[in-house]
């Protein structure tokens, strides 16, 4: 079940209503646990049991530790056998394979011949999500944080709560789990935040980001057959692709969420707007540059033992965080050039630090910087192999290419730069805090006749989410 | 003094319903239920509600209007082509055949013609047949041909069966290629269609909602403005250059033609008994004529076919042999030669009577023939058409 399709809309338009129209608190936690079990159930009701057994032991660990940490018998076992059994589940839906081939291929390196095991093993939707979620609230009650939750149903709810199930934002317990202690009221809802919130991510999801896939999709197929023009713009579409994508679902999640009375972290920020790499990761995907901070960087060590162990434990979170994403040596490649530009953003700092605001110009040149190297980035984030990347990087940035082929550039162009412009007003002058104020006529009028024409600039057939797969 | 507050619609319907010593106690779940519905409705603001859709109805039916206007009907692969072609040749053809693939790919118009001449008959031939060919598209195309037709028009000739208008093809109702009749002329003839289908008043309206969907998809606007925009795939190639628009419409069937064809061809070589069960599912659907209600889709057809009739034009029911015509009742035949005695019933579905038809190497799939079963079946059916319109 996809958010922009039509079935979405009345399973969230009568979970919705039955929801606000419960009574008890205690009541519509259940009937939102039920409906976040179907939501991700009609992908395959198979992984609901994996689910559940995620909430279930999490939320038994959390137990278990904070009875420790009030007798005051804490034993070391508890944190391995936590991240191991988690890890566990996500190695083995996710890497086994990877590493069994990987394995193969790097024993016949050296003569010797091992015959790979691998599994036919389907990758359940979200699963890097909810295991991260289901990880960060134990972690949190380890770390006394937050108080072990002795209700399991809220735990359960806290992991599955479907907008944002199976792609982010990644949320913490302690912002959520503290929602579902008091009762929510349709009085307390931002209507129109939520509306707005949701209709813009539809737009970018289901207008932007469905539009520039046919030319994404093309030019990545065969490269070889494209000038390098094509090349060049295709690159920079898959960069507005991947970000409306993924920011268009996150909109609609914390929208969707919104009206059911909660509230999600805000995850991206006009993420290509950034005048450095390191602002670049404060914009994009907030909740998992931040889990990746508070969970892997600072228990590493983070910036606290001098410039090279810093810098260490920078590459070694970026790698993790790139193979986060898939079980392949692109994502690892476009960890590496993240963490590379991390520690070459610092060490530049560190050399010349900013005095006094940037200049504008300045800000300009360095964030078209930032921009170039994160599309470079993107390439091997996109490529269906290593070398088909490093072909398309070449073209890229040399401008080059043997095709002749080209592509009608005109339109996807114009979609862009609209894009970055909105983005950029909307940065500077607050555009959607403004249209949340304007009169009802207007505010409603509006977004009827928005919502008619996003729909008509729908492409025929709504295409899955990139971030499913991860 | 201050106004008393007058109450809201919600606490008024309470007021009314509920007598005053019920209030006091505490109301039941189903109580409760209604009042939160009653409150909840209270604090929607239903002028923002209503503004919206409206906003976003007169932007969507204005989008889609446009859009049409601006586009035309979208070009339906084969059925587009062929309506194309015989309005601007209507007048060279005097025979038409009507139907679903089984049509399309064995009538093969040359050979029907010569067949005629060589019996006697100067006739020529248009094979209209398009792959899948539901009630909605046939009786579409029926009527254009009726409303619009030429003098030189002599026979139609559709098959027995179109097996589209049972709830296997209800999917059909919101696919695109049924999108193109989704206008508002196209309204009456949908409606004519569903509602002079004799069936339970249950099915009727299941079916109309299955259009009221598509309607409402239609005008909401879906991907009009999309579809304007320039193409980004390569062109897909010409319908020309298939061929079949020079052939009359005929496009034999080979190898490489569809995927689903070629799924069909290795079922048929490699698995004898697949069509048995493929028919008895298909029969479990409603699809074919073993399903109980065979005898109304029978006189649903009767009914064209007299339209036809009406109309001046000699109707023809063809039934092409079945590769296993065991598989097949019969009861659609049986309906029609009653209700229709004007019609000419070409029923090759006969092994008996037609053994040449059943040898298996003529057979493509067991749905259709190869184009050396074809231009057999053509000849024969030419030959008996031309006796049939000299009596």
């Amino acid at each position: 079940m996809l958010f922009v399709d039509p079935i979405f809309f009345v399973f969230f338009l009568v979970t919705a209503s039955v929801y606000w129209l419960l009574t008890s608190h205690g009541w519509r936690k259940v009937w939102l646990l039920a409906a976040s079990y179907v939501f991700y159930g009609a992908w395959d009701w198979r992984f609901l049991f994996l689910m559940i057994g995620c909430s279930a032991f999490n939320y038994v660990m959390a137990l278990i530790v904070e009875r420790q940490h009030k007798t005051g018998a804490a034993q070391a076992w508890i944190l391995p056998v936590s991240i191991f059994a988690n890890l566990s589940v996500l190695f083995f839906f996710k890497y086994f394979n990877f590493f069994a081939t990987s394995l193969t291929e790097f024993a016949a390196l050296f003569g010797a011949t091992v015959s790979p095991v691998t599994l036919q093993v389907v990758l359940p939707v979200g699963i890097s999500f909810f295991t991260f979620q289901a990880m960060s609230y134990f972690f949190d009650v380890y770390r006394k944080d937050i108080p072990a939750e002795k209700s399991f149903i809220d735990v359960s709810l806290y992991i599955a709560f479907f907008p944002q199930l199976v792609a982010g934002p990644i949320v913490r317990a302690a912002d959520f789990l503290p929602q579902l202690t008091r009762r929510r009221f349709f009085a307390d809802v931002n209507l129109r935040g939520s509306l707005l919130l949701f209709a813009i991510g539809f737009i970018k999801k289901a207008c932007i980001a469905d539009s520039l896939a046919p030319y994404v999709e093309r030019v990545f197929a065969d490269p070889a057959t494209f000038d390098a023009i094509s090349i060049f713009s295709a690159v920079i579409f898959y960069a507005m692709q991947i970000y409306c994508d993924f920011s268009g679902y996150s909109d609609m999640a914390i929208g969707a969420a919104g009206l059911l009375g909660y509230h999600l972290v805000i995850n991206f920020r006009a993420p290509y707007l950034s005048a450095n790499i390191t602002e670049f990761w404060r914009r994009w995907h907030i909740s998992l540059s931040t889990w990746l901070r508070d969970y892997l960087y600072i228990p590493l060590g983070g910036n606290r033992h001098g410039p090279r162990r810093r810098d260490r434990n920078l590459m070694l979170t970026m790698i993790l965080g790139g193979l986060w994403h898939g079980a392949s040596y692109n994502f690892i490649v476009w960890g590496f050039m993240h963490g590379l530009a991390l520690i070459v953003r610092r060490e530049w700092a560190a050399l010349r630090p900013a005095v006094g605001d940037v200049r504008p110009l300045s800000r300009f040149f360095s964030g078209l910087l930032t921009f170039y190297w994160v599309c470079i980035a993107w390439i091997f984030f996109r490529a269906a192999t290593l070398p088909a990347a490093l072909d398309i990087t070449y073209a890229f940035v040399t401008l080059r290419s043997p095709g002749t082929e080209q592509l009608p550039l005109g339109l996807p162009w114009i979609a862009v730069i609209l894009l970055m412009a909105s983005q950029w007003a909307d940065q500077k002058y607050g555009i959607v805090k403004r249209i949340e104020s304007v009169s009802w006529p207007a505010f409603y009028g509006g977004l009827g006749t928005a919502s008619a024409l996003a729909l008509a600039l729908v492409p025929g057939g709504a295409l899955p989410f990139i971030y499913f797969q991860f | 003094m201050p106004r008393r507050r007058r109450d809201s619609l919600g606490v008024s319907v309470i007021r009314y319903f509920i007598p005053r010593k019920a209030m006091r106690r505490r109301p039941s779940l189903v109580g409760r239920t209604l009042i939160r519905l009653l409150l909840l409705i209270r604090r929607i603001r239903f002028r923002s509600l209503a503004l919206a859709l409206m906003a976003f109805a007169i932007t969507a039916v204005t989008i889609s209007v446009t859009a049409r206007a601006i586009k035309g009907q979208p070009q339906v692969e084969v059925l587009w082509d062929k309506l194309q072609y015989y309005a601007a040749n209507r007048d060279r053809y005097s025979v038409v055949f009507l139907g679903t693939s089984r049509i399309y790919r064995t009538i093969i118009p040359e050979a029907v013609d010569e067949a005629m001449r060589e019996s006697g008959c100067n006739e020529t031939t248009y094979n209209f047949g398009v792959e899948g060919m539901f009630s909605v598209e046939r009786d579409y195309v029926l009527d254009k041909i009726i409303s619009e037709r030429s003098p030189a028009l002599k026979v139609i000739v559709t098959e027995d069966v179109l097996p589209s208008i049972g709830k296997a093809d209800d999917a059909n109702y919101l696919s695109d290629r049924v999108r193109y009749f989704y206008n508002i002329q196209s309204l009456p003839v949908f409606l004519d269609s569903l509602l002079s289908y004799p069936e339970s008043a249950l099915d009727t309206f299941y079916r109309l909602i299955y259009l009221g969907i598509g309607y409402v998809r239609e005008y909401s606007g879906v991907s009009h403005l999309a579809g304007l925009l320039p193409k980004v795939g390569p062109d897909s190639a010409s319908l020309y250059d298939k061929g079949f628009l020079d052939n009359h419409g005929y496009l034999a069937l080979k190898a490489e033609t569809d995927a689903s064809f070629e799924v069909r061809r290795r079922s048929f070589v490699e698995d004898e008994q697949w069509i048995v069960r493929d028919r008895q599912e298909q029969d479990l659907k409603g699809a074919y004529s073993a399903d109980p209600r065979a005898e109304k889709r029978g006189a649903h057809l009767a009914q064209r076919l007299a339209d036809i009739a009406e109309s001046g034009i000699r109707p023809a029911i063809l039934v092409l042999p079945q590769e296993r015509p065991e598989t097949t009742v019969q009861a659609i035949n049986t309906v029609i030669s009653k209700q229709v005695d004007t019609a000419l019933v070409l029923d090759y579905n006969k092994i008996t009577q037609y053994p040449e038809f059943f040898d298996r190497d003529l057979w493509f799939d067991a749905y259709h023939f190869t184009s050396v079963g074809a231009r057999l079946a053509s000849e024969m059916i030419g030959r008996d058409l031309c006796r049939a319109i000299k009596q």
